[in-house]
């Protein structure tokens, strides 16, 4: 690819190629048995070109030269034909210049035939998900994604940047029935840049039981309560309660208004910058390139800026935004290292990549036995919230009651909702080290363009006062 | 050569791909082809200007191997170069032959079967004709717009080692917008067809504009409770989308997530008036599906009410053995049409009285499965209206409310004009195909927040 850059011709002011090789195999498991499996093999170039301020993007999976140079003029006519509606006048400032190569650190890297072993111990698994008494076993699934994405990043200004991220998911989840209420429970769904070594034979089986002994226990338990108490959620639903209602509000281009017709902007104003109280002083939010287990550690973003560890929300305070050097330009509020595109076939945009909470010095015995009356709320099942990110509305897998300072009653299908600064307000006490894990979405999406794009989150446990709570039921 | 001069020779080039690959298998193998192709070309907008232009012309193939009862897939690129495809294909199936000795057994495998061939490609002229970006955005300049425009061929295949063969080729535009006032209220809307109409599409945002002056009246804040409330058909279709998601599906019912398992065993009901089909009359997307099983024309689904069937795959099938309605591999709907009612689009405000006017919803999810219980927001054009009258738009509400209520005890009637919705999602590649769906009267939906 490098030699067939070189012998580009261009008429450009700037101009960039990103190759994206991905290999990803999804595979699933259910009832000891396979379910499916699917190896994708997705290998396509961009062409990037900067045109008097405009960028304009060309993508194709024919790697040919005579396809390559053709996408490249065909860029350019597109940025000249366009040339009178350009939003904004960017410049090469946009596009630094970045050299080096980056490789996920797993421990025990992929070969061909990884895949029997894990489909093995995914069936395994699966043969160690049971109900007790009257209840009815549904189903008992296990599935990872295990993935490979090769970039190389080469543009006129120099920049040769390699990156190579493993990434993969493993859930594992079964259903049961009881007197006519079904009910699930998962592993929560993990996360992450990680290796063979993740999918560890005992370490399967063991969640296999506890799921099976938490999916028994909602079973048999009562609904949830509809009533306002404190709230304590562990990474499983915190990771997803930062992504929702502080991740997504403060990506620049949706204060921007691009997303405005699709994925919804911002409450937030570009005043609110360095001045808004967000969170009580507890909350510490960093954009965190450097947790090389989490799924968006790198060192440079698709645009070539380089990626270092950034505090958005400090003591509560809102500092810095999730927003590309072209948002930076745009709105004047600094933002960090996040033009990311899905693949070589859409054109790099805001977003998260890894968004930490950083911990507190609590431990969950603490946060317990300070609760007179509140719940305990595990694993995301249902989300939604509102275009401006605001009003959320979020379900969990598992409940159970903290009462007078101690975990008691066990409920099921327990439910919070809220709106963002008076929750974050409310943050009362945060988890230490201890209670931390490494999680996150393989599945952010946004754009239009549509794109999805793989965000990590690194969470403590965490406890809110005074949270509206309730069950199900039609 | 013209754009489907290109595209026949993109089927022909797939079918003979195929045959060769075929040729690789051993007699107790099997495969199934399918091919995916677009020439895209996207306008994205913002401030009634030029955020990106991006162009991506992409082709795939996807194989489905079978052997030693076990099923596996495989999905490459494609560039219509014999010498780099072939030999990447080979590999492949070389890679399929080792899986199939070393993977668990398959649930179910679906063997090929033979069929009567189709080939369908749909030539019309698109936006291919017009200057994109000066015809949309001249007349928006007097206005603040957010959105997409996306045009240009979108092609579908299947292959199979029975020998048999599938084409769909369409090409459509649409132009997928939101309109925004100086009090940053909108107005969302889309213009789409087959041919661009200069004068359906200045008409189409005139509308737009139309309403958005009445987004500008002052904001009435509405408490939360239950409200009588009429859902438009862009609402209708929101929630049209979430039941696809899982509440119709064979496969999701045995495995104990199916969002209607209730309505399927007698135990809840949905109102008379309430009738869903899959009905591929409306154009919109092939009849084929991924194995290249040709669906009906038509497929009640719910009738009156009364659930007739879920949507059977022909996995599903085989490892439950139920019949087959060779519903797609996900069992997701594919040309959804909710059956209009009685209700006069015109005479909606009058019926409605006093309450709310929603023409669109927002990130809906499931909130309690169970119950067939979904969650999400009032977005865009909202309104609080009395005694017939629009009052003003109203600020964001949360809904939480069983399908069993809105769809069920609470429904008042459906309109009897239905629009038409093609589906604009883009992840990976292009969708196509769409949904009818009415605008609904209920008489009481729960708002929380
Ligand atoms: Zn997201």
């Amino acid at each position: 690819m490098r030699d067939i850059f070189k012998k580009l011709n261009v008429k450009a002011d700037w101009w960039g190629l990103r190759h994206i090789n991905q290999t990803q195999t999804s595979l699933s498991v259910r009832d000891e048995k396979l379910d499916g499996i699917n190896t994708g093999y997705d290998n396509g170039v961009m062409a990037e070109v900067l045109v008097n301020g405009q960028f304009s993007f060309v993508a194709t999976n024919d790697l040919s030269f005579d396809s390559i140079q053709r996408a490249f003029d065909q860029a350019t006519e597109q940025a000249l034909k366009n040339e009178k509606w350009n939003l904004y006048n960017f410049s090469m400032e946009q596009r630094p210049k970045a050299v080096g190569t980056y490789s996920s650190q797993v421990k025990t890297q992929f070969d061909k035939s990884s895949i029997y072993e894990i489909a093995d111990n995914l069936v395994n698994a699966t043969k160690f998900m049971t109900v007790s008494g009257d209840a009815q076993l549904m189903s008992r699934s296990a599935r990872t994604i295990v993935s490979d994405t090769e970039t190389l990043f080469l543009s006129s200004n120099g920049s040769d940047y390699h990156q190579k991220l493993t990434q993969c998911t493993l859930d594992l989840g079964m259903a049961a029935s009881l007197n006519g209420d079904n009910q699930t429970r998962s592993n929560g769904g993990q996360v992450g840049q990680f290796g063979l070594d993740y999918f560890n034979k005992d370490s399967l089986k063991q969640q296999s039981i506890e799921i099976s002994r938490e999916l028994n226990e909602i079973l048999n338990a009562e609904n949830c309560p509809s009533d306002t108490r404190d709230l304590m959620i562990t990474p499983d639903q915190m990771y997803l309660q930062v992504h929702e209602s502080i991740g997504h509000p403060l990506e620049l281009d949706r204060i921007l208004g691009d997303e405005r017709n699709y994925a919804g902007w911002s409450f937030l104003n570009k005043e609110d910058f360095g001045t808004l109280q967000y969170g009580s002083e507890l909350l510490n939010v960093t954009f965190d390139p450097t947790i090389t287990s989490e799924l968006a550690s790198y060192d440079f973003d698709d645009t070539g800026a380089k990626a270092e560890k950034k505090y958005l929300i400090k003591g509560g305070k809102l500092v810095a935004g999730i927003g590309s050097l072209e948002s930076q330009a745009r709105l004047g509020v600094d933002g960090v290292s996040c033009a990311r595109m899905q693949s070589w076939n859409r054109p790099p945009i805001d977003r998260m990549a890894n968004i930490n909470v950083e911990t507190g010095t609590s431990t969950m015995a603490d946060m317990i036995s300070a609760t007179e009356k509140g719940i305990l709320m595990k694993a995301n099942r249902s989300w939604s919230i509102d275009d401006y990110r605001d009003k959320f509305q979020f379900g969990c897998e598992y409940g159970q009651l903290i009462e007078n300072g101690k975990l008691t009653k066990v409920v099921k299908n327990p439910n919070y909702r809220g709106q963002c600064t008076p929750f974050w307000t409310n943050l009362k006490m945060l988890g230490d080290e201890s209670t931390m894990e490494v999680s996150g979405s393989f599945y952010c999406g946004k754009g239009e363009p549509n794109q999805v794009i793989r965000v990590g989150h690194a969470v403590p446990t965490a406890l809110f006062s005074n949270i509206e709570v309730f069950g199900g039921g039609k | 050569m013209s754009v489907f001069d290109k595209i026949k020779k993109q089927e022909k080039y797939f079918y003979s791909l195929s045959e060769k690959l075929v040729a690789a298998l051993a007699s107790d193998e099997h495969l199934t082809i399918s091919y995916s192709g677009e020439e895209t070309q996207f306008y994205r907008f913002n401030q009634s200007k030029l955020r990106q232009a991006t162009n991506v012309s992409q082709n795939a193939i996807g194989l489905t191997f079978i052997k030693n009862n076990r099923s596996l897939s495989k999905s490459m690129n494609i560039s219509f170069d014999e010498s780099v495809d072939l030999k990447l294909g080979l590999e492949l199936i070389a890679d399929c032959k080792q899986d199939a000795e070393n993977l668990p057994e398959s649930q179910s495998v679906v063997l090929p079967q033979a069929g009567t061939d189709s080939s369908q490609i749909i030539e019309t002229e698109a936006a291919s004709l017009i200057d994109v970006t000066t015809e949309v955005l001249a007349p928006l300049q007097d206005v603040d717009m957010a959105g997409i425009f996306v045009s240009g061929p979108v092609s579908e295949g299947v292959y199979n080692s029975k020998g048999l063969k599938h084409w769909f080729t369409s090409n459509t535009f649409y132009f997928d917008y939101s309109l925004y006032s100086a009090k940053q209220k909108a107005v969302k809307n889309c213009y789409a067809g087959s041919k661009w109409d200069s004068q359906k599409y200045l008409a189409n945002i005139e509308t737009s504009k139309q309403l958005l002056t009445k987004m500008d009246l002052p904001v009435v804040n509405v408490k939360p409770g239950a409200h009588r409330t009429y859902l438009a058909p862009g609402a209708v279709s929101e929630i049209l989308g979430t039941m696809s998601w899982g509440s119709l599906s064979m496969s999701a019912f045995k495995q104990g997530y199916c969002a209607f398992a209730k309505l399927k065993e007698g135990k809840e009901s949905l109102s008379p008036k309430f009738s869903l089909q899959e009905n591929f009359e409306l154009g919109l997307s092939p009849k084929f599906n991924e194995l290249g099983e040709v669906r009906a024309n038509k497929l009640n689904l719910i009738e009156n009410g009364e659930l007739k069937t879920l949507l059977v795959s022909s996995k599903s099938s085989a490892e439950f053995n139920v019949p087959s309605n060779q519903a797609n591999d996900y069992e997701m709907l594919g040309s959804p049409v909710i059956k209009p009612g009685n209700l006069s689009q015109e005479d909606v405000l009058k019926e409605l009285g006093t309450g709310l006017y929603l023409s669109n919803l927002h990130y809906l999810n499931w909130s309690d499965r169970m119950s067939a219980r979904i969650t999400g927001m009032t977005r865009f054009a909202c309104f609080w209206v009395e005694d017939g009258e629009i009052v003003g738009p109203i600020k964001d509400l949360r809904f939480d409310e069983s399908l069993y209520n809105c769809f069920g005890s609470e429904l008042n009637d459906f309109t009897k004009e239905s629009e038409i919705n093609p589906n604009t999602m883009t992840y990976d590649k292009r969708y196509i195909g769409g949904s009818s769906a009415p605008g609904a009267l209920i008489n009481k939906f729960n708002f929380t927040l």
